[in-house]
């Protein structure tokens, strides 16, 4: 999938001067095959008047050149992603807030006798005071303090949590903040180049800014949803913090409670759109309310592993008086699909339970002693 | 935590409260301002132009704004809870409105606002004046150009961090109820205090220096400075943390006069101490230094001995340039009760007030569900947890209890005095009050059973006869403070559960009765009551039988005779006797020979007292040789004990031991 970094919609030529000799007679023009690091590019290069000319379409994403239309003056800037790396992190780092706290005495993590003070990251998600963080950050302080970028320090206090997703929303009283520019689903590819952001040291703009490219969009040992997985390091100063790409939109929220142990380079973040959905449930209600169903899956065994499969989930459990058993489904049953949706994998139904709420009805496509049959399902409200 | 993120939390900290001095470079960024004309959709928010939905207009004399301009502007929270109906909150007000009613409350409290807000074109307004106002901003109006602002100068940044970091605000901190007062370098912070704060750690990473000063009772109000000096010299390694003492000196000068010891500590840290007394306190007051190893030069220098030439002692409290670090609130200490099992899950679970010279004593049971608090061993309030294998109610629980006294205590050392239904601390309790003798000593014990649901709490108070007379009414005033939690109960009856089955599983047997243990490898049995925990002692040969429950304990040893030992003494031969006949307090009362087990078998009689820790026992050795092995066994009565039952048993389980190598 490719972004285009055009500003127009033109495709504008550039100008390469080579340094051997007339390649055509001067005054006419002709087309050129044109390969980009061995890639066939449909023959756009032209020679025009002896200078070759070259379509920035294909150079900017084949070669990772940023090229900018400004139509009003009507000139054209290429600049060299790199160069764009400390702009970018200026551009986003008045988004990126540090949260400090002290760990509850009820907290495990709590040691007697030691300052018990705990910090990580957040991001500014609306100007009036709302941030996102991490659950974990968050979930066992006490006296929590938001630090923005220019220093400042306000009393912070939790609005909402959600520990499934490891995602928090934080308020401060405190208004005309910059909030961060979010991303979708689209911006995220395997590949991209991405900067993870944390804990902003006040004026002297000691960021702690890490990065890396985007590794795989995967699934972790403990988590719900697919993450971002990338070689961006993080660790306890930048969880909760914001994962940007380079146009410097939030793709991502870095989580470090699922970073791979002992494993380098494998750093997971919370991509947008579960973010998203994460948020959207908090303001209208509080909390996230999954579509709860009452039933243990069991995944197949190549599900298990990553191989492409057709096995569906097999059910291994029913709560009593649950939806599930309210819809007669079975020990046994393999859900081989949800609303005609393939769910192979337990990260594929939680994924598309995202668009349902608690008291909506679906349609389980179910294997049954080898028959196939469809069950209508409503899902419960959660007791969490 | 780590020092690497301990450094950048300081470093964080640092880069703050460097920042917050350069108000004027942010200047802007502090002021809340909202600016609009009347007759405008424009409003000027925090110096951004927003457009709204709706103009401001003027109702019964004051305008009514967007709220959503108050919200952008304060960066307030607005809360829809029902339709028609706004929880507004910022920093520490709250004002819930409700559209079309001029009655709001603000902090709870009913009030009359000059306009009720109201909806319009979908957007809710709401009375500007009064709301900013109470936000804290200056509302202007112009009449003439139809100017409206308000502003506030205070954003609500926050100025002083050390509510997180326990940082010391002040020059000079001190202890109202211990009257002393010292002055600390800048940014020092309170590492650690104890409930009573009777002990406080004060560190400064800057200056890499950590101060502690701790505070104990002086039990001898007539003693001078000079005796306890001398005391010092005769047993440094007594009063300080370390191998060796580098030097000690007194100065009688100083007010007040101290004695000062100079030294390494275990790390290898150099420390300089002074002591300080007055009739009711020792106070030991520790200056150790990260970077420095030598104590002289340390104390050389003019920096570190001037924090200690300013401790003073006299202060009361109530000066405005000395930080209080006090935890005595009239008259007593809470202590919290915090329990966790092998650092899993960790609880709150009980608290009690107690007078503040009361400190945690060392428990003698390694159990995370027993705690004692007192000034000493023999006057204190004891707190144990327990969850009983049956449902009891709190009747028959104290009855099970009292009945077990009845048969485990020897009559002649306790004394039941009554029993009954009680009051205490709000909850109902069976209180059960009985004398009992150790030594030369008679205490008075008064306990109380509270039921919270599986679980019991047992508040025991133990003080000298005389002393419980004198004192009964501090003691139920303590009690009356007690309190337990009611949160995470389930979880932590889970882990009580988990805790007495890793106990159990050591018992010798499934039940009370007697079961028989058979050691193969060394040839003997025993016959031990099953509800007896077995352990290892010293090695595979020697294995401890005890009664956890009240510290009966029957151990035995096996060793095999070789020409090495064959010809040594019993002592000598056997670790286990050795071991208790070289404890200080115990001494060896009677030696004879009897004829038993078709064999001749040396008793040795021992008689253990230990009147700090409370130990009045009997301890008997029998030892006897088979071909391959000899015997030893060890039985501890402590007097407490010797009760008809106990003696009896005890005498049973020798006489089941069978010993066949």
């Amino acid at each position: 999938m490719e972004k285009k970094r055009l500003y127009a919609a033109a495709v504008i030529f550039v100008v390469f001067t080579l340094s051997f000799g007339p390649l055509a007679n001067a005054g006419s023009s002709s087309s050129v095959g044109l390969n980009i690091n061995g890639k066939p590019v449909d023959g756009l290069a032209k020679i025009i008047d002896g200078k070759l000319y070259i379509p920035a379409d294909p150079v900017s994403s084949l070669l990772g050149i940023d090229v900018q239309w400004d139509s009003s003056k009507s000139s054209v800037s290429l600049s060299n992603a790199e160069s764009n790396l400390s702009d970018v992190i200026k551009k986003v780092s008045p988004s990126v807030v540090g949260i400090i706290g002290k760990i509850k005495q009820e907290s495990q993590n709590f040691i007697s006798q030691s300052d018990n003070l705990e910090f990580g990251s957040g991001v500014i998600y609306k100007s009036e005071g709302y941030i996102i963080t991490n659950a974990h950050v968050v979930s066992d302080m006490e006296k929590m303090v938001v630090v923005l970028s220019n220093g400042k320090a306000y009393a912070a206090r939790l609005k909402a949590m959600d520990e499934q997703s490891d995602l928090a929303l934080v308020k401060i009283d405190k208004g005309g903040l910059t909030p961060a520019v979010f991303g979708d689903a689209s911006d995220i590819c395997v590949g991209q180049s991405v900067i993870a952001i944390g804990t902003p040291l006040s004026f002297s703009l000691r960021n702690s800014a890490t990065k890396g490219i985007i590794s795989g969009i995967n699934r972790t040992a403990e988590g719900e949803y697919r993450f971002i997985q990338s070689d961006a390091a993080i660790n306890g100063g930048n969880s909760g913090g914001p994962l940007i790409n380079m146009e410097g939109k939030v793709i991502g929220i870095n989580s470090v409670k699922y970073t791979g142990f002992g494993v380098e380079g494998l750093n997971f973040s919370i991509p947008v759109d579960t973010v998203k959905y994460v948020m959207e449930h908090f303001e209208k209600y509080g909390k996230v309310r999954r579509p709860y169903l009452g039933a243990v899956f069991s995944e197949g065994v190549a599900a298990r592993y990553g191989f492409p499969s057709d096995e569906g989930l097999t059910i291994t459990d029913i709560e009593k008086d649950s939806p599930a058993q309210k819809a007669s489904l079975q020990i046994d049953d393999v859900v081989m699909a949800v609303n005609g949706v393939k769910t192979t994998t337990m990260i594929d139904y939680n994924e598309y339970m995202k668009n349902y709420l608690p008291g909506d009805t679906v349609e389980f496509t179910v294997k049954r002693n080898e028959e196939t049959i469809k069950i209508m399902v409503t899902f419960g409200e959660s007791k969490s | 935590m780590k020092p690497s993120i301990r450094f950048t939390i300081s470093l964080l900290l640092c880069a703050i409260a460097a920042a917050i001095p350069c108000k004027q470079a942010g200047a802007a960024d502090d002021r809340i301002v909202i600016q609009f004309k009347l007759g405008s959709a424009a409003i000027q928010v925090n110096g951004q132009s927003m457009n709204f939905q709706e103009k401001p207009f003027i109702a019964n004399n004051t305008v009514l704004v967007p709220l959503d301009a108050i919200v952008k502007s304060f960066g307030a929270e607005a809360d829809f809870k029902e339709q028609g109906k706004i929880s507004l909150i910022y920093r520490d007000n709250s004002i819930d409105l409700s559209v079309g009613s001029t009655k709001a409350y603000v902090n709870q409290e009913e009030v009359e606002l000059p306009a009720a807000p109201a909806v319009k074109n979908n957007t809710t307004m709401v009375p500007l004046r009064y709301i900013a106002e109470k936000f804290g901003a200056v509302v202007s109006y112009d009449a003439k150009t139809g100017a409206v602002s308000a502003v506030s100068e205070d954003d609500g940044a926050l100025t002083d961090l050390s509510f997180l970091t326990n940082s010391i605000g002040k020059d000079r901190v001190g202890n109202s109820y211990y009257q002393w007062s010292i002055s600390v370098p800048k940014s020092s912070r309170v590492a650690a205090s104890s409930f009573n704060s009777k002990f406080v750690s004060i560190e400064n990473e800057h200056r890499g220096i950590n101060l502690e000063i701790s505070v104990s009772l002086n039990e001898n109000e007539k003693m001078k400075l000079s005796d306890y000096y001398a005391k010092i010299n005769e047993n440094p390694a007594d009063f300080v943390d370390s191998d060796n003492l580098g030097s000690s000196s007194i100065n009688t000068k100083n007010d007040p006069a101290y004695i000062e010891l100079l030294y390494n500590d275990s790390y290898d840290e150099a420390v300089i101490q002074r002591i300080y007394m007055n009739s009711s306190f020792i106070y030991n007051v520790k200056l150790s230094s990260y970077n420095e190893t030598n104590p002289e030069e340390l104390k050389d220098n003019p920096y570190y001995a001037g924090i200690l030439d300013s401790f003073k002692l006299g202060y009361k409290g109530g000066v405005k340039e000395i930080e209080d670090l006090s935890k005595v609130k009239y008259g007593m200490s809470t202590y919290e009760n915090y329990i966790t099992f092998d650092n899993s899950n960790r609880y709150f679970v009980w608290e009690l007030n107690v007078l503040p010279e009361w400190d945690v004593l060392k428990s003698n049971t390694l159990s995370p569900l027993f705690t004692r608090l007192g000034p000493s061993i023999s006057e204190n309030i004891s707190v144990e947890i327990s969850k009983p294998g049956e449902k009891k109610t709190v009747e028959e629980y104290g009855e099970y209890i009292s009945g077990i006294y009845g048969s485990a205590f020897n009559p002649k050392a306790y004394t039941f005095i009554q029993k009954g239904m009680t009051t205490v601390a709000g909850n109902r309790a069976f209180n059960l009050v009985y004398d009992i003798k150790l030594g030369d000593s008679t205490y008075t014990v008064s306990e109380y059973f509270i039921q919270a649901g599986n679980l019991f709490y047992d508040l025991a108070v133990k003080a000298p006869q005389d002393k419980y007379k004198d004192r009964k009414e501090i003691y139920g005033k303590m009690l009356e403070t007690f309190k337990f939690t009611d949160k995470n109960i389930e979880q932590l009856e889970k882990d009580i559960d988990n805790y007495n089955y890793q106990q159990d599983r050591n018992r010798v047997g499934k039940n009370g009765s007697l079961s028989e243990y058979q050691n193969k490898p060394y040839k003997w049995s025993i016959k031990i009551p099953g509800q007896w925990i077995k352990s290892n002692s010293f090695s595979n040969d020697t294995l401890s039988f005890t009664d956890d429950a009240f510290g009966l304990g029957t151990t035995v040893q096996a060793v095999e005779l070789n020409s090495q030992n064959k010809a040594s003494e019993d002592k000598d031969r056997f670790i286990i006797m050795k071991y208790v006949a070289d404890k200080d307090g115990v001494s060896l009362v009677s030696k004879e020979t009897d004829t038993d087990k078709g064999t001749q078998v040396r008793v040795y009689n021992y008689r253990w007292e230990s009147p700090e820790d409370e130990i009045y026992a009997d301890i008997k050795f029998y030892v006897l040789d088979r071909e391959k092995y000899s015997y030893c066994v060890f039985q501890i009565m402590p007097d407490l004990l010797k009760s008809d039952k106990n003696l009896k048993d005890m005498k049973d389980i020798w006489t089941s031991f069978n010993p066949e190598g």
